[in-house]
């Protein structure tokens, strides 16, 4: 048996030291141990962005991420989108509003990747959402509705 | 884009189970945990075909593991889809194999407290292989001497010898071919291949299994059919029906391929009831790509022609890779012999279709059902003749596609009725007008590296399989409507939502009859043990189908509202209306001309309570007697890349003849989608597989396998869809269905495109740039040596 | 088959945060250790089982590793983030084949997470930035504990999955040595989908003087091996005024200089082929960067 070790994280604003084997993934901790499972295992390749969490605000696959290699860091799930209070994010209003929800498999990987990309720039041209969101795949809707879903909340 | 003939109905709404979608608060049954589970693995086979020799689970069980082998789970030969009546279900497999037919075939699973400690549990097992003769191609598997992959399989209760791997076969005749291609003054022959596509559904096949105190069990599962699952269930397991409970639950993607109880589900139950623990069983996705793929097809067709483009006859041959089970061969050579026959009148036909076992991944239905493959080659065909005959594409199709007042197969040779609603004529003139079709011009004048082209492809899909007369595939839908005794209405139905928005349609149609605001109308969880029978959501038939028997039960429960409501507020039943009130949240019952007359439908559920007159509830099991076609056209523009042969979509404007629309937005959402995926059909996907090995060339990762992204489609401004102005009679409020109507035609349209592009004719999809490369390679050598 | 989503392998993770540490490591493991940084290539093989360490090495808390600094050569620490290769790119344009390499791998969370280090260890015949870097006449600098040593990145890659590397080194820096006034440099590739892993890449640098190209260097990925130089191309093409029938003169001589195989991802056909079509519109966009420059 591998040895545990206490890994300290921030998920959605929370304080958590979960234990860990040294070969979890980050995906398999916030699934299983936290329960989160918002975050989605879809390909485990790293091809489909189902995985998507923001670590230190950066989004980055989890389930090509040991859990102990983000130690410290500041985690945001899907469920941390919303505010705490329940209201939505303006991003989560427009996936709504735009019919840009179909199975919802990929939608929490899809509205992180969102909200990266908004925060790094309020009003993306289509082509740039489109890059965006390149590595998040979606077998539904053929992408059109979450495009117009995002850049709704464009500036 | 609202419709004025209705409150909610064609208007633009949230989804209700959205909320929970876009908060990650969605639970589907690869997120269902239980307390005391155990986590299942499934050691699988790296032979494509082999006799299993020995196995030896010690190992395994010292570490604690729950194992089970072919020799601990039922004999009983089974087959995953149950939609077919038992007389025309094939069954070749058994819960675990008897041997092995294709590589990653489970064979032994094993349960621990945790996935790490089942993956050591594998590991620690002894199995040991005979490996035999393979073989990957079905025209090989056809000739004399082949390796066998079943010697026999059960035909509803008869044993049916397997000769030459034919898994089954059909034919469809009318009229004399051989006289109609005479009749013709053009007779055009091809040959059309479409690939073994893989669903790509994100969610990886799931189930969870909890055996209950009193001998049943509860299943959570990835299924399109949680009736059929536990029917199956109760065959295999020898368990009473009413102690199977399968719950419904959301279903990240399917696209058919949970159209069946998946083989995994037995696999967990037999695990679970030996653990009497609950056990958990989800696919990765290697284990899932090994597990299903899209029907291949190999099509011969030949069509004869008048000078005026009337077609005189057509004769479609294929031959389909069904891989190592043959899950619904019979059914869907049926549809493909009704896809071909019901696209273009033809006055002499024959349709020849024959299934054939590979040791490969087994295929099944994969939105269209053998309808896009048959699409692909006719639409094809419809511009070679179109171009020899120097007619206009669209001229040619409006001349010749079966249409209002004929009748139409729809579902195959057994399922016939009479088209009443058809969008077609105004589909083709509006989206020629919407792609620029006048820009399209001529092959042979267009130079330059990169050249675009414009393609047009029509198609159709049925709505359900109903039809007058009881035929080989069982159709019906149970749903239960109730008024609460606030007002407020609970839906409870067996239906499922692939992500299309059927559910919310269905809630739709319940506040429009009832007058209640929609979001007063709530759709219950369910599960089999509280719902009557639904067969499948499937076959394009969750609104058209499944919403007419939510309509049939918000009917009778109007009657009783009304009923009710005449004795409170003293007024003939059959004069009153009902109405939303939004402001007020609340549905209203009321006189016309009559402000006195009038009460809340609240107050009629509640004074019904208090008064002991019952619950406003009814139930209704109903059976669509038709299917009709929801009619689909596409327009695609793409760009060629000559030199690297790359192929890009620009453009497209797709349209469906879907009756009354009941969600826009959603319904636009599945043109768009089946529009993506059919590019995908057309241009990029197939599992293809290592001769020696049998193993997929991609290794079951999407690494290698790919789908496409948001960059690859077309822009907001160059796509577009619309719906023709249609009612359906026999749909509930006038309603078809899309579904899988929205691909079914996409492949024939890029095909065409390409060729108005360069000229050259690509009858081999996925039409990849290493194709269109060797093509126009040979195309110039030809032109060469010809001068 | 393995299993793409836990971790099956058991290995103990270590995370050296100083050189010493990590080179005390790596004698005291020797091949039980594998070094990861971004994880984007080790996870997949250790899910793919294809390596199975018992020691995983992370180095990407060693501060030296993670800094980018320039005196002339440009200094890019192995642990430094894609992410903040491409940002520093965006800013030069001198790298521009490098911007056009990150700017080309599929993934924003990939290119968050990965390392320049990571891509050339990985050693894919087919790595974006590896191709990119060895046309810009990278050089690698290895440490192991009995020293250091600086490798021109063309002798680093040795085949498929393979470097130059000795047990106990490991990677700690690439220099990217000043380029040289009028020169322009692209990098193209041809995926499946967009972002998708190169079937077949390209990578020019090219100085001129607008007519004559002066020096080049030419890089193909996923025709080979490794990344390959194509020096019969560059000796070729040096000195040359460049019009069309130079131009397919040298396409010729790379495509019969390359030796593609056919795999999961194309055909050899296809590769030969494409080559040309793929190098002639590589160096025309270099060549149309040399021209824009003042």
């Amino acid at each position: 048996m591998m040895t545990k070790r206490r890994v300290t994280l921030t998920v959605n604003g929370e304080h958590v030291e979960p234990l860990v084997e040294a070969n979890a993934l980050l995906v398999n901790v916030l699934r299983e141990e936290l329960q989160l499972t918002g975050t989605k295992y879809c390909c485990g390749t790293g091809q489909c962005g189902g995985c998507t969490v923001l670590v230190n605000g950066e989004p980055i696959l989890s389930c090509l991420t040991l859990a102990a290699a983000v130690d410290g860091a500041d985690i945001v799930t899907i469920e941390g989108v919303a505010e705490p209070d329940g209201s939505l994010d303006p991003i989560q209003e427009a996936f709504l509003d735009h019919g840009a929800v179909q199975c919802g498999f990929c939608t929490p990987g899809m509205i992180l990747m969102a909200k990266d990309l908004l925060a790094h720039d309020p009003s993306p041209s289509e082509e740039q959402i489109r890059e965006h969101l390149r590595g998040n795949l979606c077998r539904c809707t053929g992408y059109h509705r979450i495009v117009k879903a995002i850049g709704s909340c464009g500036q | 884009m609202n419709d004025d003939r209705f409150d909610v109905i064609g208007r633009v709404t949230r989804r209700q189970d959205g909320h929970a979608m876009v908060t990650g608060r969605q639970l589907y049954s690869s997120d269902i945990s239980l307390p005391n589970m155990l986590q299942a693995r499934v050691l699988r086979s790296p032979y494509p075909h082999a006799r299993i020799a020995a196995i030896d689970t010690s190992g395994a069980e010292r570490l604690g593991a729950v194992c089970v082998t072919p020799e601990d789970v039922p004999r009983v030969k089974y087959n995953e889809r149950q939609v077919s009546v038992p007389a025309k279900t094939y069954r070749d497999r058994t819960v675990l194999p008897d041997k092995i037919r294709h590589v990653g075939q489970g064979v032994v699973a094993v349960a621990a407290r945790t996935e790490a400690l089942a993956d050591k549990a594998l590991d620690a097992l002894d199995v040991g292989f005979e490996s035999l003769p393979a073989v990957f191609d079905p025209h090989e598997a056809m000739r004399d001497g082949a390796p066998q992959l079943h010697d026999a399989v059960m035909l509803g209760e008869t044993v049916l010898p397997i000769e030459r791997n034919i898994a089954c076969s059909r034919e469809a005749v009318e009229g004399d071919v051989a006289r109609g291609l005479e009749e013709a003054d053009l007779v055009v022959e091809n040959e059309f291949t479409t690939g073994r596509a893989y669903h790509g559904q994100l969610e990886s096949k799931a189930v969870v299994c909890r055996p209950e105190a009193d001998g049943g069990i509860t299943v959570w599962a990835t299924t399109q059919s949680i009736h059929n699952t536990r029917q199956l269930l109760g065959i295999l397991f020898d368990i009473p029906l009413s102690k199977i409970n399968v719950q419904r639950v959301p279903i990240g993607g399917s696209f058919g391929s949970s159209i069946q109880m998946n083989s995994s589900v037995a696999i967990c139950v037999a695990l679970a009831l030996k653990a009497q623990k609950p056990v958990k069983l989800v696919l990765t996705r290697e284990e899932d790509m090994y597990d299903h793929c899209k029907y291949p097809s190999n099509i011969h067709l030949t069509y004869g022609v008048k000078r005026d483009g009337t077609l005189t006859a057509g004769h479609l041959k294929t031959v389909v890779d069904i891989g190592g089970h043959n899950i619904q061969a019979y059914p869907l050579l049926g549809c493909m012999a009704g896809w071909f026959v019901s696209l273009y009148r033809l006055p002499h036909l024959k349709f020849e279709g024959t299934a054939v076992y590979t040791n490969k991944a087994p295929a099944c239905a994969m939105q269209g059902y053998g309808n896009p493959q048959v699409t692909f080659a006719v639409e094809s065909m419809m511009d070679t003749i179109a171009e020899a005959l120097d007619i206009d594409p669209i001229d040619l199709r409006l001349k010749n596609y079966v249409g209002l007042g004929e009748t139409f197969w729809g579902q195959g040779p057994t399922v016939r009725s009479v088209i009443r609603s058809c969008g077609v004529e105004e589909m083709l003139l509006k989206g020629r007008a919407m792609v620029g079709w006048e820009r399209r011009g001529s092959p042979a004048r267009k130079t330059g590296r990169f050249r675009r082209g414009i393609g047009v492809g029509r198609g159709f899909h049925t709505s359900g399989t109903g039809a007058p007369t009881p035929g080989e595939v069982i159709d019906y839908s149970t749903a239960m409507v109730k008024i609460n005794e606030d007002g407020s209405v609970d839906c409870l139905t067996a239906l499922m939502c692939h992500g299309g928005g059927t559910l919310e349609a269905g809630a739709k149609m319940v506040a429009e009859e009832l007058g209640v605001p929609l979001d007063r109308v709530g759709i219950s969880p369910s599960n089999t043990r509280s719902t009557g029978y639904d067969v499948c959501t499937h076959a394009t038939r969750g609104v058209y189908c499944g919403g007419a028997s939510l309509l049939r039960a918000a009917q009778d429960v109007k009657k009783i509202l009304l009923d009710f409501a005449s004795r409170i507020i003293d007024v003939n039943p059959e004069a009153l209306k009902v109405q939303p009130d939004t402001s007020r949240g609340q549905g209203f019952v009321f006189l016309p001309g009559a402000p006195a007359k009038r009460i809340s439908v609240a107050e009629v559920a509640k004074t019904a309570q208090i008064k002991g007159w019952g619950s406003i509830i009814a139930v209704v099991s109903h059976r669509q007697v038709n299917c009709p076609p929801c009619f689909v056209v596409n327009f695609v523009e793409v760009e060629v890349d000559t030199a690297t042969g790359q192929i890009r979509p620009v453009r497209a404007v797709a349209a469906v003849d879907a009756g009354t629309v009941i969600n826009p937005d959603l319904a636009a959402g599945q043109l768009e989608g089946g529009l993506c995926r059919g590019i995908g059909l057309a241009l990029l996907e197939d599992t293809t597989y290592k001769p020696d090995s049998g193993e997929l060339t991609c290794g079951g990762y999407l690494t290698d396998y790919k789908i496409y992204t948001a960059q690859d489609m077309p822009s907001l401004e160059d796509l577009s869809t619309f719906f023709a102005d249609t009612y359906e009679p026999s749909g509930p409020f006038g309603a078809k269905g899309v579904g899988e109507a929205a691909n079914n035609a996409t492949a024939g349209a890029v095909a065409n495109a390409i060729y108005n592009a360069v000229g050259v004719r690509l009858t081999e999809a996925p039409i990849t740039p290493e194709r269109v490369l060797s093509a126009l390679t040979r195309e110039a050598e030809q032109l060469q040596q010809g001068r | 088959m393995g299993n793409t989503r836990i971790l099956t392998r058991e290995f103990e993770y270590v995370a050296p945060e100083t050189m010493p540490e990590l080179l005390a490591l790596l004698d005291r493991h020797g091949p039980a250790a594998t070094i990861i940084a971004g994880g984007t290539d080790v996870v997949p093989q250790l899910k793919y089982e294809t390596i199975s360490p018992d020691y995983l090495i992370d180095v990407t808390k060693i501060a030296e590793l993670c800094t980018v600094r320039r005196d002339g050569t440009l200094h890019i620490g192995a642990a430094v983030k894609l992410r903040d290769v491409k940002a520093y790119c965006r800013d030069h344009e001198i790298y521009a084949c490098l911007d056009d390499a990150l700017g080309s791998i599929g993934q924003v969370q990939v290119v968050n997470m990965g390392t320049l280090g990571g891509n050339l260890c990985t050693a894919s015949p087919a790595a974006d930035a590896a191709l990119a870097l060895l046309v810009l006449e990278a050089q690698v600098r290895l440490i192991g504990s009995s020293g250091e040593r600086i490798v021109a990145l063309d002798a680093f890659f040795r085949g498929p999955k393979l470097t130059c590397m000795e047990p106990g080194e490991v990677l700690a820096e690439i220099q990217v040595p000043a380029v040289a006034d009028h020169t322009g440099s692209a990098f193209r590739k041809i995926g499946r989908v967009a972002g998708d892993i190169s079937k077949i890449s390209c990578a020019v640098a090219v100085q001129s003087d607008g007519e004559r190209c002066l020096s080049c260097r030419i890089g193909m990925g996923a025709v080979g091996p490794t990344p390959m130089r194509m020096p019969g191309v560059e000796q070729l093409l040096s000195g040359r005024a460049i019009d069309t029938d130079v131009m397919d003169e040298a396409a010729d001589r790379l495509a019969a200089d390359i030796s593609p195989l056919t795999d999961a991802r194309s055909t050899e056909f296809y590769r030969r082929r494409v080559s040309r079509v793929l190098f002639k519109d590589t160096f025309d966009q270099a060549w149309k960067r040399v021209q824009r420059q003042p």
